[in-house]
């Protein structure tokens, strides 16, 4: 599942990089707009993502939502934050910001994993034992 | 609101203990819509023994929630009636008196 | 032969996993584990006095703090949760009909498995199951009315030894849970609730002490100058839980109440000297 997912965002972000060279050629900006590094970057944080990306973005975001209901009690604070805004940038087409909240998320959630499980192996440790 | 009074006697020297029930609300807090919780705080806290003044203490913002104040009257024995009174900046206030046993 | 294989490794199977749960401590080995590390880190320091937490460990702290038991900030508390306890609700019942002995004198078996709804039961949570068993609304774990009731009943246990009948079955498997989640390190500071309470009672963590395992459930509910208003000690759980910056949990989450478990039957034998008051 997390090969997948790292995957898809790799994936993703080479798409949009080659968008966003794309528009370098479409577009000339004529003299007096906006420079072109900012609308480069909001034409590229506006293309839209393919279904199959956009797909596994939700289904890793459900994924992330899933653990943290599983696990609610070695949830982080500020993943249970980042997790809701990686959401909601998905729901507001703002695709830079998904993926880039999505790579934290993914991080945070994968230590989140080692936690529960080196709790599990280790608990005892901690214990003052008879 | 209330007032408890302790008072014990060691020699002539009477312990005092206070605990006042008050909110001690400085008028800077907000509420959770944002609005200001208006100012209520004790400004003095005075004890007259037999009508005579004693003691007096001004408050202010700086004291927190249900006050508790800890002090020694000289010169005191038993049977002295002691009467304890505060008045905050709303114009409430609040007496009790205790008989030194 | 297969089969001869099959019965020899099945019968060690069995033995292997017979002697493994035999081999996990009892409640009562982890009780007595406990009370001789503080006892042997600590020798000057008597089991009993274990229920006024870290004041044992600063002097200057417990002077200050017995001054403030002669005239403690909860006494108002405890006289209006009186008045609350006694006042009927509108089936005119009172809270009297939920408890053993009318309420009075109970507070220090708590929490307890409740056999009939198969969990763990604290003391505020009885108290709302009360208030909803007789039409009433429940009131909230925190800030509320609640907390004065929970201190009179505290008050009228003063003085009492902590019980808790040794749990088997359901009940000590909710116990284990609770004693795992106590040593299970948590949060983006990776840190065990042992961390600060077992390794680090009675060590500074930047000025505070924390208060040491045990003894620590004794006190409840407890008056807290930063709080300015009394607190269960599940509201001290959520905020452990998040200056270790992990999502704290709600009031009466079932991982709470089986920490809460734990903790409780950690401190059997010692005094209840419920409400108090602490920085």
């Amino acid at each position: 599942m997390n090969k997948t997912i790292l995957m898809v965002t790799l994936l993703t972000s080479l798409f949009l990089g080659a968008c966003s060279s794309g528009s370098d050629n479409a577009q000339t900006p004529a003299a007096g707009s906006a420079p072109p590094e900012n609308s480069q970057a909001a034409e590229s944080a506006r293309l839209p993502l393919s279904e199959q990306a956009k797909q596994a973005l939700e289904q890793a975001i459900k994924h992330y939502e899933d653990f943290a209901r599983q696990h609610r009690s070695f949830l982080w604070r500020d993943t249970e934050l980042l997790i809701a805004q990686t959401k909601e940038a998905l729901q507001k087409g703002e695709f830079d910001l998904v993926l880039q909240s999505a790579e934290k998320v993914e991080k945070e959630v994968r230590l989140m994993q080692g936690q529960v499980e080196f709790a599990k192996k280790n608990w005892r440790k901690f214990m003052v034992n008879p | 609101m209330g007032m408890k009074v302790k008072v014990k006697l060691a020699g002539d020297q009477a312990k005092v203990k206070l605990l006042i029930r008050h909110p001690m609300e400085t008028g800077r807090r907000k509420d959770d819509s944002g609005k200001i919780i208006p100012a209520k705080y004790i400004q003095t806290l005075t004890c007259h023994a037999n009508d005579e003044l004693c003691f007096e203490s001004q408050f202010g913002t700086g004291v927190s929630k249900d006050p508790f104040l800890s002090f020694t009257l000289l010169n005191r024995k038993a049977g002295d009636k002691l009467k304890f009174k505060w008045v905050d900046s709303t114009g409430d206030s609040d007496e009790k008196e205790v008989v030194i046993k | 032969m297969i089969r001869l294989l099959t019965f020899v490794s099945l019968l060690l199977l069995g033995t292997v996993s017979a002697w493994a749960q035999t081999t996990d401590t009892t409640p009562a080995e982890d009780r007595e584990a406990l009370r001789k590390f503080f006892q042997s880190k600590f020798p000057d320091i008597p089991l009993d006095a274990y229920k006024d937490g870290a004041y044992i460990f600063d002097p200057k702290a417990r002077a200050q703090f017995e001054e403030i038991e002669e005239f403690p900030p909860w006494e108002f508390d405890v006289e209006e949760g009186e008045e609350l306890f006694n006042t009927p609700f509108k089936n005119g019942k009172t809270y009297a009909d939920c408890f053993e002995n009318g309420g009075i004198g109970i507070a220090q078996k708590y929490p307890l498995w409740d056999e009939k709804r198969q969990e763990v039961v604290t003391l505020p949570y009885a108290i709302n199951l009360c208030r909803e068993a007789n039409g009433e609304q429940p009131l909230p774990y925190e800030k509320s009315d609640l907390l004065k009731v929970q201190a009179y009943m505290a008050y009228t246990s003063r003085g009492k030894r902590i019980e808790a009948p040794e749990p088997t079955g359901k009940a000590l498997e909710a116990y284990k849970k609770g004693r795992e989640y106590y040593y299970s390190k948590r949060g983006q500071l990776d840190m065990t609730c042992a961390n600060c309470h077992l390794q680090h009672a009675a060590s500074r963590l930047r000025y505070e002490l924390p208060g040491p395992l045990l003894g620590q459930t004794t006190h409840w509910p407890v008056y807290r100058s930063k709080w300015e208003e009394l607190g269960d000690i599940q509201r001290r759980y959520k905020e452990c839980n998040k200056q270790v910056r992990a999502k704290d949990l709600p009031y009466q989450a079932e991982e709470y109440r089986n920490l809460q478990y734990y903790m409780h039957l950690m401190d059997v034998g010692l005094e209840f000297n419920g409400p108090s008051s602490r920085k």
